[in-house]
């Protein structure tokens, strides 16, 4: 470790979408257009009661909108991400990325800050409009 | 240590993705029994113990009958699995989609995108009209066109969507890329070494009634991985 790396400042992980099974429901409503909530469940394997909840904090955070309606007499809910949803994302794997290459230079001895953030690949989310 | 948190966090985030993205043409529920049946009607039409006339008719009756199972296995998979509603092509291109027509979803944007769909599915329905019957009846089949859609429609696109880290995604694609080959060489042996129509169609039916379970097994084993561990809230 040298003075450059103490230096160094990482980038602030986004606490709302860093947790993991936030992250998961958000990773699953980015590869879509929007999903109802038994694919959410079964998808990301959370219970119904911790699902609703992280439902609830993401759409109070303002990243997905929520959408209920009657279809063939059945409740159907749905959610989707939105606009600033997917830039919060994009700006997570952002950091992520960043994260990540700091950790590797720490590995590698060649520390210093990252000349360029690293993001794994088909991460990106492209904003709507 | 964080450099391996990462890449498994990206690595379960790929397989979520891959997930969500091909959810639809996972639901291999949807064609596998038309397969099935039809490799049934061609074993039977191998061994000469029904009539062509019969094997023909029962034909018919199967095609239609596939209309109203994917609508059916559309609803099935609905209420087991959930609904996805994917982001509309820029380019309508059927592909692997053909056979897999979107759950009706009240939506003016939905309802265009699954039009595409069933419009796909209707088409390819319709002209197996004009070559399953006739392959029972022994007239001017022309096995190499419907070899050729198939493979072109429903097997070069698992070749070529992109893949993870996953082993059992990885060998979506060497499946359908052995298929493609076997499809061809078989093809081609039909068409030089004089193999006979029915075996070839026997081949033909069985590849792609793999392709389908494995599709459909693939979406089971993905929803039942755990992508939350950790999860403390």
């Amino acid at each position: 470790m040298n003075k450059d790396d103490d230096n160094f400042q990482m980038p602030e992980i986004d606490r709302v979408v860093h947790e993991p099974a936030r992250l998961a429901i958000l990773t699953v409503l980015s590869s879509c257009e929007e999903a109802d909530f038994l694919f959410l469940e079964r998808a990301t394997k959370l219970s119904r009661g911790n699902l609703s909840v992280q439902l609830t904090r993401l759409e109070d955070a303002g990243v997905i909108e929520i959408d209920k309606r009657i279809e063939h007499k059945r409740t159907l809910t749905t959610a989707k991400l939105t606009d600033q949803g997917r830039r919060t994302l994009n700006a997570y794997w952002d950091s992520m990325g960043a994260w990540r290459t700091a950790a590797e230079s720490r590995l590698t001895g060649t520390a210093g800050p990252p000349k360029r953030a690293r993001r794994p690949p088909r991460c990106y989310v492209p904003a709507e409009g | 240590m964080q450099v391996a948190t990462f890449s498994d966090t990206s690595s379960r985030n790929q397989e979520l993705r891959y997930l969500t993205a091909h959810f639809r043409d996972l639901q291999g529920l949807r064609m596998a029994p038309f397969w099935l049946a039809l490799l049934v009607l061609t074993s039977l039409a191998k061994t000469g113990s029904v009539s062509r006339g019969h094997l023909s008719w029962a034909a018919v009756v199967l095609i239609t009958a596939q209309f109203g199972w994917l609508r059916l296995s559309g609803r099935w998979y609905e209420r087991r699995y959930g609904v996805v509603k994917e982001p509309e092509p820029a380019v309508p291109s059927g592909l692997i989609s053909i056979m897999h027509p979107e759950p009706e979803v009240r939506n003016p944007l939905a309802r265009r995108y699954g039009y595409l769909s069933d419009v796909n599915a209707v088409l390819f329905l319709l002209w197996t009209f004009t070559f399953v019957p006739d392959m029972f009846l022994g007239h001017r089949a022309q096995p190499g066109i419907f070899a050729f859609f198939v493979a072109v429609f429903l097997v070069l696109p698992r070749c070529l969507c992109p893949v993870t880290k996953n082993w059992s995604v990885f060998l979506r694609r060497i499946l359908a890329a052995t298929a493609l080959i076997a499809i061809v060489g078989i093809y081609l042996e039909y068409r030089f070494a004089q193999m006979d129509l029915l075996t070839w169609m026997a081949v033909l039916f069985s590849v792609l009634l793999l392709l389908d379970l494995y599709d459909h097994w693939l979406l089971n084993h993905l929803l039942s991985s755990d992508f939350t561990e950790g999860s403390h809230e």
